[in-house]
């Protein structure tokens, strides 16, 4: 039986899609600058049991598979040639848990849905994605991502309880408490290893990610929006610092955003980068409004230690409808970031470190410019996602190509610089894997015990033998 | 071989796209995120999505990727409502899809391979001047008794839906107008299909034969202002038209502007209190396209009695009735489906009517009401204004 034909036996035949076209729009992801990758066909399953189906099937004919989220991803995180299976068929809300403070969906859910779903009843997931709309809970899990509230909220692994997995032999499993399955899904730790934590970042290579558990939160009762300027960038860093000190997971400041960065361009969205020194902005308090109000003045008295308020931007916009507007045009700007975590006092000197690069690589010859920063936004302990964001003009290939050959040449400095990229991906893994000596050896060989067909995202996170493979081509 | 002649034009803005896929959902605080396509919310892969377009058009103009049947057919499978230009966040670009679309559609019918349900119609326009391929003057009937002059400052451009299918609307707006001592002209069977569907169709040198003929009826006219009732063909008057022609030697109105200018300067007033809840549904044409959101809602207010609910999705988010973009004559079922969703979307307004201001629209919704066996009932804006008015039409 032809592939198309049994694939349409298990999800129906208006699920299965292998146009020529179809597969144009399953081939890219945000991370532009890479060439398509393109599926052999595409799929769209409405529960556990047809993936089941379809992991089976893959084994048998070992044809490779790849879950696609949102397609929002910007590292380049599938393979090609492979069965595409479109999770975002699987977007319900299963349950709000108000007793473990906790809320389970489908996988194919994205980021967005959920918020608002929550938001409604007086909850929030906390954590905020950048690309609120488009990203699914269980592709940005797979890949790890950091949001605009990671001052607050950290990375997503952070926030994550319980995970249901269909592994790459198509067996079920529940990590956390709800591997009891007389267990509610309230704890993560627990029964031995953090099973959890092997999905979390994992490219999807050990399994497809079928439903979520997060934490949540109520819901803030208010938002107050800040904005500093520095002198330098190492008094801004050492602001954040001061503040991230602060910022206990549960009664410190209830800083949920915070931006540092070494030019203003992300004050003033779409005009030509100003390399001036530290900002701090947009720095977000929410919470209860006697609660904001007092650390408000708190963190001015922190603040204007070395820094001066922002003026001239409207700090009173309704920061609930215009922030994730603004996150999500900023980032429509960012085709392909460097992005890692770094402490926060070293981001003036890894700042300038990247900025140095690409001065040196000529980048604007090439019709390749930074947007955002060279900066970050700081992480909820002592760290900041530090990112240096590379824009080019797709209609030059000259351009893509030196764009791919910049970002190896950052991910080469960020990793000599104690850099940690918290989602890995094509475009950077060749970097940044070999690095790890032991570590990647164990990665490589739990792939080759629970994926021994290697049909579950081939190519990611674990190098082909023959390197070449990962590599566009 | 279909070659990109029309979409190359394009190439800057289709490389603009960063495929960040915002063009997929909605999201707005304290509400539901939901679909922004509408051909997506029904088919479900990302083909149909405003960055699935945008990747199969670059892959056009890359070469990796030739027309087939199903390809033209996925052409045409799009509104061209204009919400996920409305959405885009590209550089802040706003990626004028529906524009991309229609060039592509205009390099398949320029090579020959337009789809047959629109060569039909393309090719009774070329015999009747109209969509339906109705005699010409079997479409002045409706202003039989009416004595409408053929020139005048300000005239009425029925459109071929208000002219064969929805004569009330026609007549409505004469008794409107009449009540404000306006008299307005008609060109009769002079007065030509305007063009746009066409446009929508790829049909580009069809469109702009259609508009010379009208823009030079109109002149010799002697027209200051047309008024027209149609969403439809008040963008392709004035947005299209000027395109082909240049600058027009006269306004162009919706009829929706107009009374609510007279409302405002107080030449018309509404006498019968319309004790109705109902909601507006806004035709892309003129609220997306044209930005005209205010107008029918100040009128509708401003009716007593009458209890205005907005749809979830309103203004510029507002949901296609289903029709755009030729998708109810090439795939009706499609256009159903998605009218579906409107009609259910005005349900939980629990409005007992759904007010527009397109025939086109009006159309769309009233046969799929017929097909799911719906009590939503549909209004053309002209005719409520009439009754509010005590106004026989």
């Amino acid at each position: 039986m032809e592939l198309k034909e049994s694939l349409e036996k298990i999800v129906g035949f208006k699920n299965v899609s292998d146009d020529d076209f179809e597969i144009e729009a399953y081939s890219r992801s945000w991370s532009c600058p890479t060439i398509p990758r393109r599926p052999i066909i595409i799929v769209r399953p409405n529960n556990k049991e047809q993936i089941i189906e379809v992991v089976h099937l893959a084994n048998r004919t070992k044809i490779p598979i790849v879950p696609l989220g949102g397609k929002s991803n910007c590292c380049d995180a599938w393979s090609k040639n492979a069965i595409a299976i479109d999770m975002t068929s699987m977007n319900k809300l299963i349950e709000v848990n108000e007793e473990s403070l906790t809320v389970t969906a489908e996988a194919g859910m994205h980021h967005g849905e959920l918020f608002y779903k929550l938001a409604k009843r007086g909850w929030t997931p906390g954590f905020r994605i950048h690309s609120l709309g488009t990203a699914t809970l269980g592709g940005s899990i797979a890949l790890c991502a950091n949001g605009a509230t990671s001052a607050k909220y950290g990375l997503l692994g952070e926030q994550v309880i319980c995970l249901q997995v269909i592994l790459p032999n198509g067996d079920v499993i529940n990590t956390g408490s709800s591997a009891n399955p007389q267990a509610k899904k309230f704890q993560r730790y627990c029964y031995g290893s953090d099973l959890t934590g092997l999905f979390i970042g994992s490219n999807g290579i050990f399994g497809i990610i079928t439903e979520v558990t997060l934490k949540i939160y109520p819901l803030p009762e208010t938002f107050n929006y800040y904005g500093y300027q520095f002198e330098t960038m190492e008094a801004a860093a050492r602001t954040v610092y001061e503040i991230q000190k602060r910022s206990f997971p549960h009664g410190g400041l209830p800083v949920e955003s915070m931006y540092l960065t070494l030019g203003k361009e992300s004050l003033e969205m779409r005009k030509p980068p100003i390399y001036a020194e530290g900002i701090i902005f947009p720095l977000v308090l929410a919470g209860r409004r006697d609660e904001v109000e007092f650390y408000g003045k708190k963190l001015e008295e922190i603040c204007l230690k070395e820094g001066k308020p922002i003026k001239n931007i409207d700090l009173s916009i309704d920061t609930q409808k215009a922030f994730p507007k603004r996150i999500a045009g900023n980032y429509a700007l960012m085709r392909v970031p460097f992005c890692a975590n770094i402490p926060t006092l070293q981001v003036p000197k890894v700042g300038r470190e990247f900025f140095r690069m690409y001065k040196e690589f000529e980048a604007e010859k090439y019709k390749i410019y930074p947007n955002l920063s060279f900066g970050g936004h700081a992480c909820n302990q002592c760290d900041t996602v530090f990112s240096a964001g590379l824009s080019f003009d797709y209609r030059y290939p000259e351009a893509r190509e030196k764009t791919r050959e910049l970002v190896e040449k950052y991910f080469e400095l960020g990793m000599s610089l104690g850099l940690a990229p918290h989602y890995i991906g094509l475009l950077r893994q060749n970097v940044i894997m070999p690095k790890l000596g032991h570590t990647y050896e164990l990665l490589r060989t739990i792939k080759k015990t629970l994926d021994p067909n290697n049909i579950m995202v081939p190519g990611l996170l674990v190098l082909p033998e023959s390197r070449g493979e990962s590599k566009d081509d | 071989m279909i070659k990109n002649k029309n979409l190359k034009k394009w190439k800057n803005e289709v490389y603009s796209c960063v495929n960040c896929g915002l063009c997929r959902e909605q999201i707005d605080y304290k509400s539901e995120t939901y679909g922004i396509c509408p051909v997506w919310e029904v088919y479900g892969f990302d083909s149909y999505t405003g960055r699935g377009r945008i990747n199969i058009a670059q892959s056009l103009l890359e070469g990796r990727l030739e027309y087939t049947p199903r390809l033209i057919e996925h052409v045409y499978k799009c509104l061209l409502c204009g919400d996920c230009k409305e959405h885009c966040f590209s550089r802040g670009l706003h990626i004028d899809l529906p524009e991309i679309v229609k060039a592509m559609r205009r390099d398949i019918v320029d090579d020959g391979f337009e789809l047959d349900s629109l060569k039909k119609v393309d090719s009774k326009i070329r015999k009747t001047h109209n969509v339906f391929a109705e005699s010409s003057s079997e479409g002045t009937k409706w202003d039989v008794d009416l004595d409408l002059p053929k020139k005048g400052s300000i005239l009425y451009w029925s459109g071929c839906y208000n002219k064969f299918k929805y004569p009330k609307t026609s007549r409505s707006v004469v008794a409107i107008l009449r009540e404000a001592n306006i008299n307005p002209a008609y060109l009769g069977e002079e007065e030509w299909c305007c063009g746009g569907p066409q446009d929508t169709n790829g049909q580009k040198i069809l469109s702009e034969e259609l508009i010379k003929h009208n823009v030079e009826i109109v002149k010799a006219s002697g027209t200051k202002i047309i008024i027209t009732s149609c969403a439809g063909c008040y963008h392709s008057l004035k947005s299209n038209w000027p395109k082909v022609i240049g600058e027009l030697p006269f306004k162009v109105v919706h009829i929706s502007e107009f009374v609510a200018d007279l409302l405002t300067r107080g030449k018309i007033r509404f006498k019968k209190p319309i004790d109705r809840k109902i909601t507006y549904h806004d035709p892309c044409h003129l609220g997306r396209y044209e930005g005209v959101y205010h107008p029918p809602r100040d009128i509708l207010k401003a009716i007593p009695k009458l209890q205005f609910v907005e749809m979830l999705r309103n203004r510029e988010n507002a949901w296609c009735c289903g029709g755009g973009g030729a998708t109810a004559v090439a795939f009706p079922e499609l256009s159903s489906e998605i009218a579906k969703i409107r009609i259910d979307e005005a349900n939980s307004t629990k409005a007992n009517a759904i007010v527009t201001a397109c025939p086109f629209c009006k159309n769309v919704l009233i046969n799929t009401i017929r097909k799911i066996g719906n009590d939503m009932e549909v209004y053309d804006l002209p005719v409520l204004i009439a009754e509010a008015m005590e106004l026989e039409a």
